[in-house]
């Protein structure tokens, strides 16, 4: 057989594992040999026959290689895998609990991710619709509501939105069906639901015929208010209903999950728009939807609607100077404030997970280490090293797997409680399910950990000294340097990144407080707040509304219990209020201050209910209702406003209108927070209830004692009064600033959860890796003890490598907070990102923590007896 | 029962009418050796064929290395006239030319 057919057969052979290669090449050689011609026969036929067989080699080597891959081999990997877990179920279980709650974690958040950010919303091609907003340049106000007539004009002159819908968010009364009941209503332009592309479960939507008085009395239900209300009758179209004292036909039931602009919408009804109101463009009320036109870009309906801004802006330089469009794609609009807070939270689960699996990689190089002369057997045995990290990447990945089922369980659970704690302010909570896709997440992800945290330590326990490792068994091998810097690296990047974690919970939680210090300006204790909205078809002129009040406030006095009771328009951290232009008589306005206000209509004994200190002058009183028009500005107001001069006595205007009254400001209020304890409070004024009256308002009532008891007499004191109007949200001025503050708490309550399951991972890492060493080291332990080490030198040798290990990813882990908690951003109130104190206060914190992780394994290094540690070899 | 293919009936057919090694399998079957090598790793995995090498004396008097020679085992023997009752009523078995 010539040389070359050998050669040829040898290359080949490097093709089949190793472990089959040797037989490879002695079969193929010996049949080559036996079937190639004797040097007495000439045929070249006969040798090329031979030398084409010899090419089966190929095929043949090519099968052993695929074959170490094939499914029953991995089914062994795997078999073999779940007898390792068997064996030692604590591991196993260890492994799995680590795995779980970085998975789970992660499940859970891009649940949340999947459901708010990333699943399309509930409409028609959704990612062509958008809000249309109109942009404020004087006040900076970059989505403010538009003008009737500038949305009539947009869509007389525009083309690049098509169709467009306008609305407006409001209440309604619902009566004769049970209880009076507030519901949430939306008035809209006839094409809303053509604009969404969405038709009706039952009955139909409504048209432009609709909104032609008388024939706009119509009503599309939401699906829950039509199960809630009217048991799921299908007989309901048709069907008339009252609302604010008004008959209302019911044409259609939307179908279930179908919500817009919000999810708390309950019905929609077709706006009726005069001419006259068509003509204002003063007043800014609309919200605007629409769907871009077919072949329109975001970018072509800017430039459109910035043209005829400017048209509008030329014509009408009174209302329209320095009036843009403001267009966002309503995905944007819904989701927007959400997104930045959302991928936080994944950074930090990601870096929980990260934990785990540097602490599961710490755990396998450990086992890896008792376990080469297992896998020198097996090298020796010819097991090649693909094969090797193929067995432990196959029990990192069955591990891992195990911990994905735990984690989807875990995620389920996290997922139920986080849409339930998140739902007030979680825009789309409802929609945050385990549907298919994040379950598809969580097992790339299972697997993807699985094949991570096991490539290092099998790379590098799969290149043993087969006879090194041979002959010293087991033990006394100890890691070899590789290793031992690995895992070292391990612990330093977990504490470094628990510390990161721990700094930004630290700071977030900090902000809560601070946010909870703030003298909001009121006192929120023993008092209690409900809301009332009269309907407008019996309460249309402003006497019936101040006589409604006056006499419930009466009422509401006069029960037991009641020190003071006040109502106002818009109430403290529930939402915003309206706003109005100022002009002060005899003082212009400060260069640079936008000429925009809070204004809010209060009753006599309002300042009294929530505690608002009255600086100068008086608070409302009854007689307040008289010729001369009368307002109360707050401290900020009349700093800003008043240049120093006493502002008692001076007058003001309110809103554009010239020949709206002068009122002459009879009183100064204390500050107040009225969006926000994390906001500066700002200019405001108070008119009086009885000069200028609003249907809709809050009650707010301070209690001697207990105010839960007051709850239902007030419901029942506004019953009496008028049966039609029920007293909606009930709540305690506690609960509203609750309320206000549950984003930051869940915010740091769950960084906190994950700071805290970081740190204990990462101090489980540090006692493993420093209890390896010990048990490692007993040997020389053992010889520098009976060379004379005390016991206290061993105990601060093993506390010194700790500290060092601590020291190290301290360090490294303020370099990285340095970096991330600039993120952090608007969650942080009252600290800087870079707090010194909380810096320190976390770095002390965590070298307590790795030395006191450190203590067990140091104390059983320095308990070590010295004789059966040298006997140990 | 485990499926084998057409050309592994083939092989493991000859394997049981005492043909022993590779290039003869091939020779009598007709098919490359490419296949044939394929299908005895597959057969011995599967248990229906095993191997052994030559005792090196024959080897040595015939001047060439020690070869492989395959056997077919009780399992293999079962699963051949499975196999080969499934490929007859598929009427392939015996329409295949046979070389000496």
């Amino acid at each position: 057989m010539p040389e070359l057919l050998r050669r040829f057969i040898a290359l080949v052979s490097r093709l089949a594992p190793r472990w089959a290669r040797r037989e490879f090449r002695a079969e193929w050689e010996a049949e080559l040999s036996a079937a190639w011609p004797s040097r007495a026969d000439p045929g070249w036929r006969t040798r090329g026959t031979v030398a084409l067989k010899a090419a089966g080699s190929i095929a043949d080597a090519w099968y052993l290689f695929r074959q170490q891959w094939s499914l029953d081999v991995v089914m062994q990997d795997v078999r073999y895998a779940l007898r390792l877990v068997r064996q030692r179920p604590g591991y196993a279980a260890l492994v799995i609990l680590m795995l779980a709650i970085g998975i789970g974690a992660n499940t859970a958040v891009f649940g949340v991710i999947d459901g708010v950010l990333l699943r399309p919303l509930p409409f028609k091609d959704p990612s062509s619709l958008v809000m249309v907003w109109e942009n404020d340049r004087v006040d900076r106000k970059p989505r403010y509501p538009v003008a009737p007539a500038n949305y009539h004009d947009w869509t007389d002159q525009t083309r690049t939105i098509q169709p467009m819908a306008a609305f407006i968010q409001g209440t309604m009364n619902l009566t004769g069906v049970g209880e009076p009941v507030r519901l949430h209503s939306t008035v809209a332009t006839a094409r809303l639901f053509d604009v969404l592309g969405v038709r009706p479960a039952l009955g139909r939507t409504f048209t432009e015929a609709d909104a032609v008085p008388p024939r706009h009395r119509v009503a599309v239900l939401s699906d829950r208010v039509w199960q809630q209300r009217f048991g799921s009758d299908r007989a309901i179209v048709g069907r008339r209903i009252t609302l604010e004292g008004n008959a209302y036909e019911v044409i259609g039931v939307m179908p279930r999950g179908f919500a817009f602009p919000d999810r708390d919408v309950d019905l929609w009804r077709p706006a009726a728009i005069s001419p006259q109101v068509l003509q204002t463009r003063a007043t800014h009320f609309f919200s605007v939807v629409g769907r871009l036109a077919p072949g329109a870009t975001l970018d072509a309906a800017r430039t459109d609607f910035e043209a005829v801004a400017l048209r509008l802006q030329r014509q009408y330089p009174a209302t329209n100077d320095q009036r843009g469009v403001t267009i966002v794609p309503l995905h944007e609009q819904v989701v927007g404030d959400v997104r930045k807070a959302l991928y936080l939270l994944a950074a930090a689960v990601a870096l929980v997970l990260l934990i785990g699996c540097a602490n599961v990689a710490n755990l396998m190089l450990v086992r890896a280490t008792s376990r080469r002369r297992e896998l020198a057997v097996r090298a020796a045995l010819g097991a090649d090293r693909a094969r090797l990290v193929r067995q432990m990447v196959i029990e990192g990945v069955v591990l891992a797997g195990a911990a994905g089922v735990v984690g989807v369980l875990l995620a389920a659970w996290l997922t139920s409680v986080l849409s339930v704690m998140a739902a007030d302010y979680l825009p789309r909570a409802s929609e945050v399910h385990l549907h298919l896709r994040v379950l598809l997440f969580a097992t790339v992800l299972s697997m993807g950990t699985g094949v991570l945290f096991a490539l290092a330590p099998g790379w590098l326990s799969s290149q043993p000294d087969v006879q090194e490792a041979l002959r010293q068994g087991s033990r006394a091998a100890g890691a070899r340097p590789a290793a031992r810097r690995l895992r070292s690296i391990l612990v330093i990047a977990e504490l470094a990144i628990a510390v990161a974690l721990l700094v930004a919970a630290a700071l977030v939680g900090r902000s809560f407080l601070e946010v909870l210090r703030v003298e909001p300006g009121f006192s929120t204790d023993h008092v209690v707040t409900g809301s009332i909205a009269l309907p407008g078809s019996r309460y249309s002129d402003d006497p019936p509304v101040i006589q409604y009040y006056d006499t419930l406030l009466a009422r509401v006095r006069g029960l037991p219990g009641v020190r003071a009771a006040g109502a106002v328009n818009a109430l403290p951290l529930d939402g915003s209020g309206p706003t109005a232009w100022i002009t002060v008589e005899g003082i212009p306005r400060p260069a640079g201050e936008p000429p925009e206000v809070n204004y809010r209509a209060a009753t006599p004994g309002y300042f009294e209910a929530m505690a608002v200190p009255i600086v100068a002058g008086r608070a409302f009183n009854a007689t307040d209702n008289g010729e001369l028009k009368v307002a109360i500005v707050n401290r900020a107001l009349a700093e800003r406003f008043f240049a120093g001069v006493n502002p008692i006595a001076r007058r003001i205007r309110l809103g554009p209108n010239p020949k709206a009254p002068w009122r002459t400001i009879v009183g100064v209020v204390a500050d107040i927070h009225e969006e926000g304890p994390d906001l500066p409070p700002r200019p405001q004024a108070y008119l009086p209830l009885a000069q200028d009256a609003f249907s809709d308002m809050t009650l707010a009532v301070r209690a001697d004692g207990d105010p839960g008891a007051l709850r239902a007499a007030m419901a029942a004191v506004a019953r009496s009064i008028d049966r039609d109007v029920p007293l909606s949200r009930i709540r305690s001025l506690d609960e509203v600033l609750q309320a206000y503050v549950a984003p930051r708490r869940l915010a740091m309550l769950l960084l906190a959860a994950f700071a805290g399951v970081a740190l204990l991972l990462s101090a489980l890492g540090v006692t493993g890796v420093m209890a390896y060493t010990v048990s490692q080291r007993t040997n020389e332990i053992g010889v520098r003890m009976a060379l004379g080490a005390q016991r206290s030198e061993i105990l601060r040798m093993v506390l010194r490598e700790g500290a060092r290990l601590g020291a190290t990813g301290l360090a490294l882990g303020v370099g990285l907070s340095l970096a991330a908690t600039r993120l952090l951003g608007a969650w942080l109130f009252g600290v800087t990102a870079t707090d010194a104190p909380t810096f320190a206060a976390v770095a002390a914190f965590m070298l307590a923590i790795s030395l006191i992780a450190c203590y067990l394994p140091a104390r059983r290094a320095a308990g070590v007896d010295p004789l059966s540690a040298i006997r140990t070899e | 029962m485990r499926y084998i293919t057409f050309p592994t009936t083939l092989v493991l057919q000859a394997v049981d009418e005492g043909v022993r090694y590779g290039f003869d399998i091939a020779d009598r079957t007709g098919l490359k050796t490419g296949t044939v090598y394929p299908a005895l790793r597959r057969l011995e995995t599967l248990g229906f064929v095993r191997s052994n090498w030559e005792r090196e004396k024959i080897a040595r008097r015939e001047q060439r290395p020690a070869r492989r020679y395959y056997e077919i085992t009780r399992a293999g023997a079962d699963a051949l006239e499975i196999a080969v009752r499934r490929f007859e009523n598929l009427g392939r078995v015996k329409s295949r030319p046979r070389h000496a």
